[in-house]
């Protein structure tokens, strides 16, 4: 608060910013034109001033001048706000006395060819920030405990990586998968581009790893249902379903899947080949245990209950049911990974339709050595014989406005790989094309790859299919025009292999709604920014890593997981959040409890709420609010403010701007009038 | 357009695609164990030989053109092409080959396979026929120009003998002989 | 003094015996010793080597197996015979396979290719074995400062890997004559000798271009070390003003003509009467 309440104490700091803002107008002239200015007591200009000479000055004003308020003209706010804040806080002003004029951004970079007006133009965002400078009021803040645990969604091996680091930190983790064992799409892998080296080789330590951490605790098979904040951490409720294999007592024998009548389409294997209702999908799975789909299981329709019989631990019971745990974490990490594009969407390539069309995440099972094929490439449905021509067709559905405009990041690599591994295996004897438009390779040691491919004899063609049709035989023709030389070709194939679209996992727009989480195009999760705050959301304590942020490869994912750990350990190890109070704040004596607020809020913040005097009255949630301001523009009465950001300190300011402006006008009237 | 032949049925499409078959896969290994063939399989495709040619602009086939085809496998239209034989070998192309394709080498292995299938422009056979004939190129015919320089009136130390009894052994003695 | 086997193939001495009487003046004023190589072949040029390899290679192969006995580096005046010797040096320096198998072929006239005698053009032998101090040391009628525009000739010059010559070689060399090098935008392109036999028409044409784009940017003369480039340059041209009166009036030079003026011997030592586009306005630009 000022020392008497009428009596302002202003210091106006003007930055030249360089050239920025100096190189369009007189920064002297313009803090030489305010030291008569009502309130203002000291008027100065710098080069710099977010400098550490700038930050004196403001720093030696403050003191000297015992100053109330602090304008500065300079860049956005965005920049050095906080900094300028922390000053004023170091001098004992309440940092929320700063009043800042973008005279960069709004007036020089716009205003640069004409130095006149963007004189005018600074002088009256100047003249504003002095008059809300003056309104403004001491703001203090509230701390909130907050848990060292945090909650990672998704055990891919984004997820997995960062339960890893925060375990290792001493931060307990608690790891929910969705699938019966963790790994995600890494375990599926045979082999990894560019070195080729085993997937499983190098994943498998880690699921070890996660599995004997005493700080991580899994829940596979499990799915996050309810999120909700409180103060500092979140109540988050997870939904446990029965796998009717004891973890326990399952000791890996595989009787009860070598008897089971009943076989599902393989989920794990993509939909290629069968599995039995009871069945582990990989033999490094973790848990390592077996699992009982319910789904395809007959127990419930027609009572079998063979596999129970034969289990020799009688580990397997029929009587579970769902299970819901609620825990409690002070970070979340997700990291839900990415699915192919539905085939069935990309009719034009015979999507769904052609037998021998596969997708390139099932021909990637076809190459594994615990796939359908052991690793052998064989036509499906029978699985009998080898192609003597395979197509890969690059970008299906990708960078096209009528599926997924986007690029899926490792499509190219991944069809290198698989056209590398085949070669590897068959040599001439497979006759391999890949049908691409533009082939990137942009990471480390990925180019010298590409090469490599092309040298193994691969054919490339540069452009997009048309005209396919399956032919009597079950084999692909195509037509495609080859920009390389020229020519229109039709082309025929035994397995054509596309490279599909990536979508976000299933359940990311709902999860990510949970959490309070914004996505962006094609409803992947989305970053608090791009490029400087890649893994954090504008859900505080909230992280993303991995490809439920954007198609990512292994190496991406990887330094994705280590950077969310990092920013969540930073963010729990404090142990408290500090919460500045420019929120939104309820007068109760003039709420009407009408509602209107609680309905705008777009951060569920506002709740109504029965006092004492029952009463039902708006609520503020000062960890939820975020300080937009909706509220503050629907309430009917003015009963709900946006602290820092008043009515009254709006008008003020635009009020400060317009009389400025005004003034100047008519000097300009009067003496214009005198001189020409 | 008439038909005049006793032809019936549907009339051609007007851009009959290439078909698969008409592919010589052999062709590219074939050229890669030429002299500077091997690094044939680098080419991207970037078209970098196109912009370095000085005269592509005048070939239907583009040279970037001839060395995809040779990828695919279009031997018989690479060889019969009049281009390979329009080349300055003037080696700016391969000179400015990101991937060091030896593209003007690369033609040149082109234009001997296609002089071992007789499809060579009559022109050059008769380069040969002088090579072997006269077993130079040049003959000099003013002696008096030497020897007003103090030269002395025969090329020096050139025997020709050595050049026919050389090329009368390889192809340029068979092309020679088969064109007469 | 340095000894060297010179091998001049059949275009200069049957065509320009100016460039090779030039030649040898130059040579001797620095003490070099071109030695005549007997018995060897014509190259064939890259016509032989685009319808039988396997014939140019063992001509050229040949060839430099003779060299190989002298023990001394064989040298030629010739881009044609450059590129020819020097491709096959380093295919049979890099292939081993078809170094055998051209051996083979060389024993039945006990010969074979070791490399031990390296292909050099002379004016590379100029630039590297005399030097340009020592060079400009003996000009005693230096060029003053008239525009010279250089013609390199591919073979010269690429594939770079192969030929070790950038063009730095052939432009410093000219300057220490007193010369201006006049840099114009088609430096690098053919003069289209090669496709001569194959289309006359656009061998005429890039010749045409090349001599426009040097009149253009202001040369007064140009600089060749080819005989199939001086074709095209000088003789053309005169082709060009006849048949399309296109005239660009620039003397064609090979260089150790210039060079031989700038060391004071006098034009008809150099042969300059032999030039087909007059070149004996160049006189006035030495200093007397």
């Amino acid at each position: 608060m000022p020392k008497k309440k009428d009596e302002h104490r202003i210091g106006v700091f003007i930055c030249s910013c360089g050239t920025n803002i100096g190189g369009v107008i007189d920064v002297r002239k313009l803090a030489r034109d305010f030291k008569d200015y009502p309130g203002v007591t000291f008027t100065t200009s710098n080069m710099f001033t977010c400098s550490k000479d700038g930050q004196d000055k403001i720093a030696e004003m403050i003191k000297e001048k015992d100053l109330t308020g602090v304008v500065i003209g300079a860049c956005t706010p965005k920049l050095h706000e906080q900094l300028f804040r922390e000053i004023l806080e170091e001098n004992d002003l309440n940092p929320f006395r700063l009043a800042q004029a973008n005279l960069r951004e709004h007036d020089t970079w716009v205003h640069g060819d004409d130095p006149e007006v963007a004189y005018k133009v600074a002088y009256d965002l100047v003249a504003g920030a002095i008059e809300r400078a003056k309104t403004l009021e001491d703001i203090g803040f509230e701390e909130y405990p907050v848990d060292k645990s945090v909650l990672v969604i998704g055990a891919g091996i984004a997820g997995i990586q960062s339960a890893l680091d925060l375990a290792d930190k001493g931060i307990k983790v608690c790891l929910v998968e969705k699938y019966t064992s963790i790994g995600g799409y890494m375990a599926r892998l045979e082999k990894t581009f560019p070195t080729l080296d085993c997937s499983m080789c190098i994943l498998s330590p880690k699921l070890s790893a996660v599995e004997r951490h005493k700080n991580i605790e899994i829940l596979s098979y499990s799915e996050v249902i309810e999120v909700e904040r409180d103060y500092g951490n979140f109540n988050v409720r997870v939904k446990k379903k029965p796998r009717y294999v004891s973890i326990e007592d399952c000791i890996n024998c595989g009787a009860c899947e070598r008897n089971c009548p009943v076989t599902g389409r393989a989920e794990w294997n993509l939909g290629l080949g069968d599995r039995k209702a009871i069945y582990k999908p990989f033999p490094q799975a973790v848990p390592g245990v077996f699992f009982l789909d319910k789904d395809s299981c007959t127990h419930w329709t027609d009572g079998c209950t063979i596999c129970a019989e034969k289990c020799p631990r009688d580990a397997i019971s029929y009587d579970v049911e769902i299970e819901e745990i609620e825990i409690k974490v002070g970070a979340i990490i997700a990291a839900t990974g990415f699915v192919e594009m539905d085939i069935e969407e990309l009719s034009e390539y015979g999507g769904g339709k052609f037998t021998n069309v596969l997708t390139a995440g099932q021909y990637g099972r076809l190459l594994s050595l615990v796939g359908p094929t052991e690793g052998k490439i064989l036509l499906p449905p029978s699985f009998e014989q080898s192609p003597k021509r395979i197509a890969y067709i690059n970008c299906a559905g990708s960078r096209d406005e009528n599926h997924r405009p986007w690029c899926c990041n490792f499509g190219c690599m991944y069809t290198l790989r698989h056209a590398e591994m085949t070669h590897r295996l068959y040599g001439d004897d497979i006759d391999q094309w890949i049908i691409y438009h533009e082939l990137r390779a942009g990471g480390k040691e990925y180019e010298q790859f590409y090469r490599r491919v092309r040298e193994s004899g691969v054919r490339f063609v540069r452009g997009f299919p048309s005209e396919m049709i399956e032919e009597k035989d079950g084999s692909i023709s195509f037509s495609v025009f080859d920009q390389g030389t020229g020519s229109l070709l039709r082309l025929n194939f035994d397995m054509v292999v596309l490279t599909m679209a990536i979508d976000p996992s299933p359940g990311t727009a709902h999860l990510a709604h949970m959490l309070g989480v914004d996505r962006s195009e094609g409803g992947f999760m989305k970053e608090l920014h791009p490029k400087l705050e890649p893994v954090n959301t504008k859900s505080r304590g909230v992280f993303i890593a991995g490809a439920c942020q954007s198609p990512k490869d292994i190496p991406a994912s990887v330094a994705d997981g280590k950077a969310a750990a990092s920013a969540a350990a930073s963010h729990v190890l404090k142990g408290k959040v500090r919460v500045q109070m420019d929120k939104a704040v309820v007068d109760e004596t003039l709420c009407i409890g009408c509602g209107l607020c609680e309905k705008v809020c777009p951060f569920d913040a506002i709740s109504m709420t029965v006092r004492d005097d029952e009463r039902q009255l708006a609520e503020v949630s000062s960890i939820l609010c975020t300080g937009c301001g909706k509220c503050q523009v629907v309430c009917p009465i003015g009963a709900i403010k946006r602290k820092h950001f008043t009515t009254e300190q709006i008008e003020a300011e635009v009020l400060g701007l317009i009389s400025a402006h005004r003034k100047r006008e008519q000097s300009a009237k009067t003496s214009g009038g005198v001189s020409s | 357009m008439t038909e005049t032949g006793e032809k019936k049925g549907l009339p051609d499409v007007f851009i009959e695609p290439i078909n698969m078959s008409e592919l010589d896969r052999g062709f590219r290994k074939e050229i890669q164990s030429m002299p500077n063939g091997e690094e044939l399989s680098a080419c991207f495709a970037c078209s970098t030989c196109t912009s370095a040619c000085p005269v592509a602009n005048i070939w239907e086939i583009k040279p970037h053109q001839l060395i995809r085809m040779i990828i695919l496998g279009m031997r018989e239209k690479v060889l019969s092409s009049k281009e390979i034989w329009l080349c300055l070998t003037c080696f700016e192309c391969q000179e400015r080959c990101p991937q060091g394709v030896r593209v003007t080498d690369i033609f040149f292995d082109c234009k001997n396979l296609a002089a071992e299938e007789n499809m060579i422009p009559d022109s050059i056979v008769a380069l040969g026929k002088e090579l072997l004939e006269k077993g130079q190129l040049y003959i000099v015919t003013a002696d008096w120009e030497r020897e007003d320089l103090d030269l002395e009136p025969d090329v020096p130390g050139l025997s020709t003998d050595a050049v026919k009894r050389v090329l009368g052994g390889t192809r340029t003695g068979r092309l020679v002989k088969g064109g007469k | 003094m340095s000894i060297y086997s010179l091998y001049m193939g059949c275009s200069v001495p049957a065509n320009y015996p100016n460039y090779e009487a030039s030649m040898l003046k130059v040579a001797e004023s620095f003490e070099l010793t071109l030695e005549y190589l007997n018995d060897v072949a014509c190259c064939g040029s890259p016509n032989l080597r685009a319808m039988d390899y396997w014939g140019w290679a063992l001509v050229n192969a040949r060839t430099l197996a003779l060299a190989d006995i002298t023990e001394h580096d064989i040298v030629t005046p010739c881009n044609g015979c450059f590129g020819s010797l020097k491709d096959v040096y380093h295919l049979l320096k890099h292939d081993t396979e078809y170094r055998t198998s051209i051996n083979v072929e060389l024993e039945a006239e006990d010969l074979e290719f070791t490399g031990t005698s390296r292909p050099r053009h002379f004016i590379e032998v100029l630039y590297t074995d005399v030097g340009l101090d020592s060079i400009r040391k003996k000009i005693s009628k230096p060029l003053d400062g008239v525009g010279i525009a250089i013609h390199y000739g591919c073979h010269l010059l690429r594939p770079g890997d192969v030929t070790e010559i950038t063009p730095e070689v052939l432009s410093e060399l000219v300057r220490v004559t007193g010369a201006h090098v006049v840099e114009y935008p088609l430096w690098k392109q053919c003069c289209g000798a090669t496709v001569l036999p194959v289309d006359e028409a656009l061998a005429i044409r890039l010749a045409r271009d090349k001599l426009k784009s040097m009149k253009e940017a202001g040369a007064a003369f140009v600089t060749v070390v080819c005989p199939a480039c001086c074709n095209q340059l000088d003789l053309q041209q005169l082709g060009l003003r006849e048949l399309y009166g296109e005239k660009f009036d620039l003397p064609i030079l090979f260089y150790p003509q210039i060079l031989g003026l700038a060391l004071g011997f006098d034009e008809d030592e150099v042969g300059l009467g032999m030039n087909r586009v007059p070149a004996k306005p160049i006189l006035q630009h030495f200093s007397k």
